[in-house]
C-alpha cells in the first residue's frame, strides 16, 4: 500500500491550566491524548464527537498550527516537528483548513477577489494577470458567480461565503484540507450544496481531507471512514458504513434527528444524559464510564485499549473484550 | 393527547415590512395564518430569509419601532397586537415563554441565574423570594442541572453553553407559558445535548399540556418533535399539513427538495444529497412564484403570478401550481 499523506503517532496535546494571581500551572487539560491515525491519500477521515473532545484541536495539530506536548505528525513522509520554520513555511501551502463561520475567517474589508488572490501574492511570485486568472478559475471550480469578485463578505450569503472560503484554501493547490464543521452555520439546501462541492473537488483534484464534526449525520455522507473522539482519543475508528461497536458511537448516531423519525414513537428518554467529564481530571478506568448505557465494573477501574475488532475497524471497549466479559 | 378543539394562540394574516439601514422596505411576512392547541406542537420549518424569526418576533410585539405590520394575534381569545403595551407585556409574560438561538442574549451576564430566574415569577406569579427560589431550583433540576440549588448563585460565564440553552429554556418555563415559543435552540448545541432537550419538550407538552412552536431548520428535529408542520419560503407559508403528511408526501417542490437536501443520519448507507441550487431570495420577487427561480417542476403560469393557497386535504394545503402525483398542473 502506498505511503498514507498524514501520520499521526501518539499525538498528545496538553494544555495549561492556571490559577490565582501568580498564574502558577496548576495540572493540564490534555485536550488530546495520545491518537494514533493514518488519513490515505484522496481519502476522506471523519472526526466526530462532542464540544470539548479535542477534535478541533487534533485537526490543527495535524497542520501544526499548535504545537504538540509529545507525539509525531508525518505529512507526506516529512516529521512536522522535526523541520524549521523556512522548511514549514515552504509546506503551508499543501496544508489548508476551511472553519465553520466564513464571517469570522473572511477579511470585512477585503473583496472577494482579493481574498482567494491573497495567499497567490503571498506564496507565489506570479504578475497580476496570472494571479487574476488563477482567482476566476477558482471562483469558477467552487461555483461563484464571477460579478461577486468586487463584493464584500458582509454582501455574500452564508454559503456564498463558505465558497470564498474554499477558493482560498484550493488556490495554492494543496494535499490536505482540515474542513472543521464546515457546514454548521448553513442552511439545509445550502449544506447539501457545500458538501457536494468539496465531494466534487476531491474527486477532479484527488484532496484528502480531514472533516471534522460534532453530527454523525454530516460526516457519513462524506468520509470513506470515520473516528470517533471521547475526552481527547479515539474510542473507534472504522468504515463509515459499519454498525457502531462502541456504545458512544451508537449514542451519538442515535441523537442525530432524522427525518424518517415519524415513523417510529419519539423514545421518552435522549440516548445519552449528562456531560462530558472535565479533561482536566479524567477519571480512571474508561472515560465514558459515567455516561455509558452498558456499563460493567471492569470500565470504572481499566481503561480499555483500542484494539481491532474486524478488518479496519477498531473500538476502544470492554464489550469486544472477551476476556473483561467474562 | 389533550384537547385540540381551540387553539390557545392563532395568527391572522400577518404582514410586516422592515426598514433595512439603507432605508430599502423589505416585505418579509406576507400572509401568514396558524393556530396551535393546547398540548400540540407546531413546527415552524424555513431557512434564512423565510420570514419565520420576524413572524415570532411580530406575535410577541418585539419588532422594531421601524416596522409596519398588521394581522391579528389571539391568545387565549384576546388580541394580542391591539391591547396596551403594558397590558400586552403582562399578558406575554405569564402566558407566552419564549426561547431564543443565542443563549447569551436573553441572559444578563452580571446577574446572578438564580436572579434572573426569580424576577419574573415574583412579578408575574407574584412568589415570595424563598417560594421563587425554590421553583428556579426545581425547573433547573427538570432541565438536567446539576446540583441546582448550589447553582442559583452562579453567573452565566460559569456555565457551558449547552447549560445556558437548558437555563434559558427553565426560564421560559419559569411562569407556566400556555406556550412555549422556540427559535432554533438547539441549531448550535452538541447533537447529544439536543436530543436532551427534545425529550424535555416532549415530555413537559404531555405533562403541562403546554403548546409549542417551534422554529427549525432541521426537519429530523420536525419528525421527533411536531405533530403538524408550516413550511415557509420568502415570507409565505408555502405548506402546511401534519407531520407525517409532509415528510411521508411532501407536495411543494421546496419541501421536495429539503428533504432530499437532509442529512439521512440513520439510513443503513449513506446516500447522495441532493442539493436545491441557488439561494433562498432576499426579497420576493415582484411576479410569480418565488421559489420559481430554484424549481425543477416550474409550469408556465409560475412566472405569470404567486399561486395562492390550494387546500388539499384537512388542514392541509399548498402554495403551488405543480402536482407530485401527475407531474403536471393542478386540477382546479
Amino acid at each position: 500500500m502506498a505511503e498514507p499523506l498524514l501520520q499521526l503517532e501518539e499525538l498528545t496535546v496538553h494544555y495549561p491550566l492556571r490559577r490565582g494571581f501568580l498564574r502558577r500551572v496548576v495540572g493540564a487539560v490534555r485536550a488530546v491524548d495520545g491518537v494514533s491515525l493514518e488519513l490515505r491519500r484522496g481519502e476522506t477521515l471523519g472526526i466526530v464527537g462532542e464540544t470539548g473532545c479535542g477534535k478541533t484541536t487534533l485537526g490543527r495539530a495535524a497542520l501544526r498550527l499548535v504545537e504538540p506536548t509529545s507525539g509525531r505528525v508525518r505529512f507526506d513522509g516529512t516529521d512536522l516537528g522535526a523541520i524549521g520554520a523556512a522548511e514549514l513555511r515552504a509546506l503551508r501551502p499543501r496544508l489548508q483548513m476551511i472553519f465553520q463561520d466564513p464571517g469570522a475567517s473572511l477579511n470585512p474589508r477585503m473583496t472577494v477577489g482579493r481574498a482567494i488572490a491573497e495567499p497567490l501574492e503571498e506564496h507565489t511570485g506570479w504578475p497580476p494577470a496570472r494571479q487574476a486568472a488563477r482567482v476566476a478559475e477558482l471562483m469558477e471550480a467552487v461555483g461563484l458567480d464571477r460579478d461577486l469578485m468586487g463584493h464584500y463578505p458582509a454582501e455574500l450569503s452564508g454559503g456564498e461565503r463558505q465558497r470564498v472560503s474554499i477558493a482560498r484554501a484550493l488556490a495554492l493547490e494543496p494535499a490536505l484540507i482540515v474542513c472543521d464543521e464546515p457546514v454548521a452555520a448553513l442552511d439545509v439546501s445550502i449544506r447539501a450544496q457545500i458538501l457536494a462541492l468539496l465531494e466534487d473537488l476531491q474527486a477532479r483534484l484527488g484532496l484528502s481531507y480531514l472533516f471534522i464534526s460534532h453530527d454523525l449525520g454530516a460526516v457519513r455522507h462524506l468520509a470513506d471512514r470515520v473516528a470517533v473522539m471521547y475526552l481527547g482519543r479515539i474510542v473507534e475508528l472504522g468504515p463509515v458504513d459499519a454498525a457502531p461497536a462502541h456504545p458512544y458511537t451508537a449514542a451519538l448516531a442515535a441523537s442525530a434527528p432524522d427525518p424518517e423519525d415519524w415513523r417510529h414513537p419519539a423514545p421518552a428518554e435522549a440516548p445519552l444524559s449528562g456531560d462530558l467529564p472535565s479533561p482536566a481530571a479524567p477519571p480512571a478506568g474508561c472515560a465514558f464510564a459515567s455516561r455509558c448505557p452498558e456499563v460493567m465494573a471492569a470500565c470504572r477501574v481499566h481503561a480499555p485499549a483500542l484494539r481491532a475488532i474486524a478488518a479496519g475497524h477498531r473500538a476502544a471497549c470492554h464489550l469486544h473484550d472477551p476476556e473483561m466479559r467474562a | 393527547m389533550p384537547d385540540r378543539g381551540r387553539p390557545v394562540l392563532e395568527v391572522r394574516g400577518l404582514e410586516a415590512t422592515l426598514t433595512g439601514r439603507s432605508g430599502a422596505r423589505v416585505q418579509a411576512v406576507r400572509g401568514v395564518d396558524f393556530a396551535v392547541a393546547s398540548g400540540e406542537c407546531l413546527g415552524v420549518v424555513g431557512e434564512s430569509g423565510s420570514g419565520k424569526t420576524v413572524t415570532l418576533l411580530a406575535l410577541l410585539g418585539l419588532l422594531p419601532e421601524t416596522a409596519h405590520w398588521s394581522g391579528e394575534v389571539r391568545f387565549e381569545g384576546r388580541d394580542l397586537l391591539a391591547l396596551p403595551d403594558p397590558v400586552r407585556r403582562r399578558a406575554r409574560g405569564a402566558g407566552l415563554g419564549v426561547v431564543f438561538q443565542e443563549p447569551l442574549s436573553a441572559l444578563n451576564p452580571v446577574f446572578s441565574i438564580g436572579y434572573q430566574m426569580m424576577e419574573p415569577m415574583r412579578a408575574h406569579l407574584g412568589l415570595t423570594r424563598r417560594a421563587a427560589a425554590a421553583r428556579a431550583a426545581e425547573l433547573l433540576e427538570l432541565v438536567g442541572i446539576p446540583e441546582p440549588g448550589a447553582r442559583l448563585g452562579d453567573f452565566p460565564h460559569q456555565f457551558s453553553g449547552g447549560q445556558l440553552q437548558r437555563i434559558t429554556i427553565a426560564m421560559a418555563l419559569a411562569c407556566d407559558p400556555r406556550v412555549l415559543i422556540a427559535d432554533e435552540p438547539t441549531t448550535a448545541l452538541d447533537v447529544t445535548v439536543q436530543a436532551q432537550i427534545l425529550a424535555l419538550i416532549r415530555r413537559l407538552r404531555a405533562e403541562l399540556g403546554m403548546a409549542v412552536i417551534w422554529v427549525t431548520h432541521d426537519l429530523g428535529v420536525v419528525a421527533t418533535l411536531a405533530d403538524r408542520v408550516l413550511v415557509m419560503y420568502a415570507g409565505r407559508v408555502i405548506e402546511q399539513a401534519t407531520t407525517a403528511e409532509l415528510l411521508g408526501d411532501p407536495q411543494h417542490p421546496y419541501t421536495r427538495g429539503l428533504l432530499a437536501a437532509a442529512l439521512a443520519p440513520r439510513a443503513p448507507r449513506p446516500r447522495r444529497l441532493r442539493p436545491i441550487p441557488g439561494h433562498p431570495p432576499a426579497v420576493a420577487p415582484a411576479r410569480g412564484c418565488s421559489f420559481r427561480p430554484r424549481c425543477a417542476e416550474a409550469l408556465a403560469q409560475c412566472a405569470a403570478r404567486e399561486p395562492p393557497r390550494i387546500v388539499i386535504g384537512p388542514r392541509r394545503d399548498v402554495a403551488c401550481f405543480w402536482d407530485p402525483a401527475t407531474g403536471g398542473a393542478r386540477d382546479g
